[in-house]
């Protein structure tokens, strides 16, 4: 599990944990129905 | 429209299953504002209002996505201090999207927009029962290195006058209607 950060247990230069998130097709067709950014290079593969 | 059917499972919300997709369709871009057309200088009030829904910001932070409770729990988000449920910051650009369907600031859908950056500023959370309303203006535009660059000064209020959100929207777009059109066929039409 990731560690939680709070306000006073960050300093100016620490490094935050790496984070990776796979990102496919759907991932990017869920936030574009939430933002209703339908524009098609986001939308449309081909 | 393959993927536009595709995805419809993944709206929820009235506004989401009402609102126009198809950037691409020709009778919409009929209506489109283009970067010749735009005014630097001109201002205007977007004649339609965005209601804010306990809907529309549960789903927005689902889509994300973020898992902050603030956006979720009621119950929470009082014990944090407000007085309900509160938007995500980035929830303004659904209010954007859906309030310039047309018309005045409707560049935001144009086919072959990119986007080079924003620079944007919350004033105060956006809550559930919140009326929105968008006043917009034509900050600047220019040519670089053969890309043709708008922006614009936004800005978002609530029903009490209370702005909510300013920022300088930028794109960078086709030149001209028949640009688009020309771009939407797959030709080259996007650089001086």
């Amino acid at each position: 599990m990731a560690q939680k950060l709070t306000f006073e247990s960050v300093k100016c230069g620490d490094m935050l944990p790496e984070v990776k998130e796979h990102i496919t097709q759907e991932v990017i067709w869920k936030h574009a129905v939430a933002s209703l950014d339908y524009n098609p290079v986001h939308t449309y593969p081909e | 429209m393959g993927y536009l059917e595709e995805m419809e499972k993944y709206q929820k919300t009235e506004k989401q299953k009402s609102f126009s997709a198809n950037f691409l369709e020709r009778q919409q871009i009929e209506d489109y504002e283009f970067w010749d057309d735009i005014e630097i200088g001109k201002e205007t009030v977007i004649p339609f209002k965005f209601e804010v829904k306990a809907e529309d910001v549960i789903a927005y932070a689902e889509g994300v996505p973020d898992s902050n409770p603030v956006f979720y729990d009621e119950e929470y988000a009082r014990a944090c201090g407000y007085d309900g449920l509160v938007a995500h910051p980035m929830f303004t650009n659904q209010v954007l999207f859906f309030l310039l369907q047309k018309g005045h600031g409707s560049w935001i859908r144009t086919p072959g927009s990119r986007n080079p950056g924003q620079i944007l500023e919350w004033h105060d959370p956006i809550r559930v029962g919140n009326i929105l309303t968008l006043k917009t203006k034509g900050y600047d535009k220019w040519i670089k290195r053969g890309k043709y660059y708008m922006r614009y000064l936004s800005e978002l209020y609530d029903q009490h006058g209370t702005l909510k959100m300013s920022g300088y929207m930028t794109l960078i777009l086709p030149k001209s209607k028949e640009d688009v059109l020309r771009f939407i066929k797959g030709e080259h039409a996007l650089e001086a």
